[in-house]
């Protein structure tokens, strides 16, 4: 208890002290090696809290909190089969608990399982409705996974924003449901609620982006390619640039040879990849001009 | 929707641990793109050392070992394209360099999770965008004999 309250007002070194101290007096106690990993985890000494926590889990090996934090320790320490495997025993022993579900699910999307990170955290607010991180990466990871379910963003959304109302994202899905259903005035107070908090959230640039594209014409090309382009991510964008520049060459080999429109058609792809790699800069000049609040 | 038993059942077991690299790594997205530009034999080195730098000494080998065996593909490729006299040497040269291409990519996969671990440790990664343009401008300014044996062309041919 005295090594929490101390955690928690932030002196960790004499919190490693007293949880060191207590391991010494009682050596059998789970609950000493447990505070003392807990501490060693906030200085940054995961080796140290993965070893403290092995004692614990070996001692009581039937006790969900043990492997919960057992988990994370591994999660910090990169070893991501392992956290898997001692949040699942946690799970398995306490499967009413939505911080292990989330904490699963963090794991997953880290390692690229998404569609079971989402389903977890599913799970998680089906047990804690009240649970701002869930929320918080349910609605990134529904945004990632099911693009189309915005309704269901929006509720959560507008769940979150009432839970954390400091949370960019929050503001900037909910931006973005408004923009579909075409309630352009409040969805662009959203997005700039969302840059005011954060100037750098990605999904309220792509929500102004969206926006500038509605209303002129002109822009839509640009900033459609630039939207586009971001949200395939660098391996689609280099994939892409390649699969032209396979295209280009098998034309200039095959069919134009010496022809002088084989420069030009080298000229216009090296144009286009060039776009490619400067679309997001460009699209971030536009929206400038556009809102010169931003 | 996941079934209650798929939900629980581990699906990492094959996803490596993060290993913190000793010098920064290379992006793993500039190796198909190496490949491309330089053959296969380049990015099988620079794979190589993306996995010395992490101590995954068996990746490092495969690295090499698929380097290497691009190459030789590569190689054997030109040389059947020679016997056959086939004429349209760009056409020869686009099919080498898909071969390179694609084992560029299975580096790429062998190596992402590595280097997202080093990044998840905080580790150093070179960054993206200047690797490539110098790689652009190796392939751009290295003599074309060099390039087309780097392509598996081999010299007089």
């Amino acid at each position: 208890m005295r090594v929490s309250h101390l955690l928690a007002v932030g002196q960790t070194e004499r919190a490693r002290e007293i949880a060191s101290d207590a391991i010494a007096s009682e050596p059998n106690d789970p609950m000493s090696y447990f505070s003392l990993a807990r501490v060693l985890l906030a200085l940054q000494d995961v080796p140290g809290a993965i070893a403290a926590m092995e004692q614990v889990v070996g001692m009581v090996p039937e006790w969900g909190a043990g492997w919960g934090v057992y988990s994370t320790a591994l999660f910090r320490a990169g070893r991501f089969a392992a956290a898997e495997r001692a949040v699942i025993e946690a799970l398995r022993l306490e499967p009413d608990d939505a911080d292990y579900f989330v904490h699963y699910a963090q794991i997953l999307s880290f390692c690229g399982r998404k569609e079971k990170a989402l389903e977890l955290t599913r799970r998680a607010l089906g047990i804690d409705p009240d649970d701002e991180s869930a929320h918080q990466l349910f609605a990134s990871l529904l945004h990632e996974v099911r693009p189309s379910k915005w309704k269901l963003s929006e509720e959560v959304a507008r769940r979150a924003i009432s839970l954390n109302p400091d949370d960019p994202d929050g503001f900037a899905i909910l931006g973005s449901i408004l923009l579909t259903s075409r309630r352009f005035e409040e969805a662009e107070q959203m997005f700039r609620t969302a840059l005011e908090i954060d100037p750098h959230n990605a999904l309220a640039i792509e929500g102004l982006a969206q926006l500038v594209m509605r209303k002129h014409l002109f822009y839509r090309p640009f900033l459609a390619y630039a939207l586009m382009m971001r949200r395939l991510g660098a391996p689609m964008q280099l994939l892409v640039v390649l699969s032209l520049w396979a295209i280009v060459s098998l034309i200039r080999t095959t069919v134009l040879r010496d022809d002088p429109g084989s420069t030009i058609v080298l000229v216009v792809y090296l144009a286009f990849a060039a776009y490619t790699w400067f679309a997001e800069p460009v699209m971030r000049a536009i929206l400038r001009r556009k809102y010169h609040w931003l | 929707m996941i079934s209650e038993g798929d939900l629980l059942r581990p699906s990492l077991r094959r996803y490596p641990d993060a290993r913190r690299a000793a010098a920064p790594q290379i992006d793993p997205l500039l190796l198909p793109y190496a490949a491309l530009m330089l053959g296969s034999a380049v990015a099988g080195v620079l794979a190589f050392y993306n996995a010395i730098v992490i101590r995954r000494f068996g990746n490092a080998l495969l690295a090499l070992l698929l380097g290497a065996a691009g190459w030789i593909c590569c190689v054997l490729m030109v040389a059947a394209a020679n016997d056959a006299r086939v004429e349209n040497v760009g056409f020869v040269l686009l099919g080498v360099r898909v071969v390179h291409f694609v084992i560029g990519g299975i580096l790429f996969f062998l190596q992402r999770p590595h280097v997202h671990g080093n990044v998840f440790l905080r580790g150093d990664v070179a960054p993206t965008r200047a690797s490539y343009f110098a790689a652009l401008a190796i392939a751009w300014f290295l003599p074309i004999r060099i390039v087309l044996v780097l392509l598996g062309v081999p010299p007089g041919r």
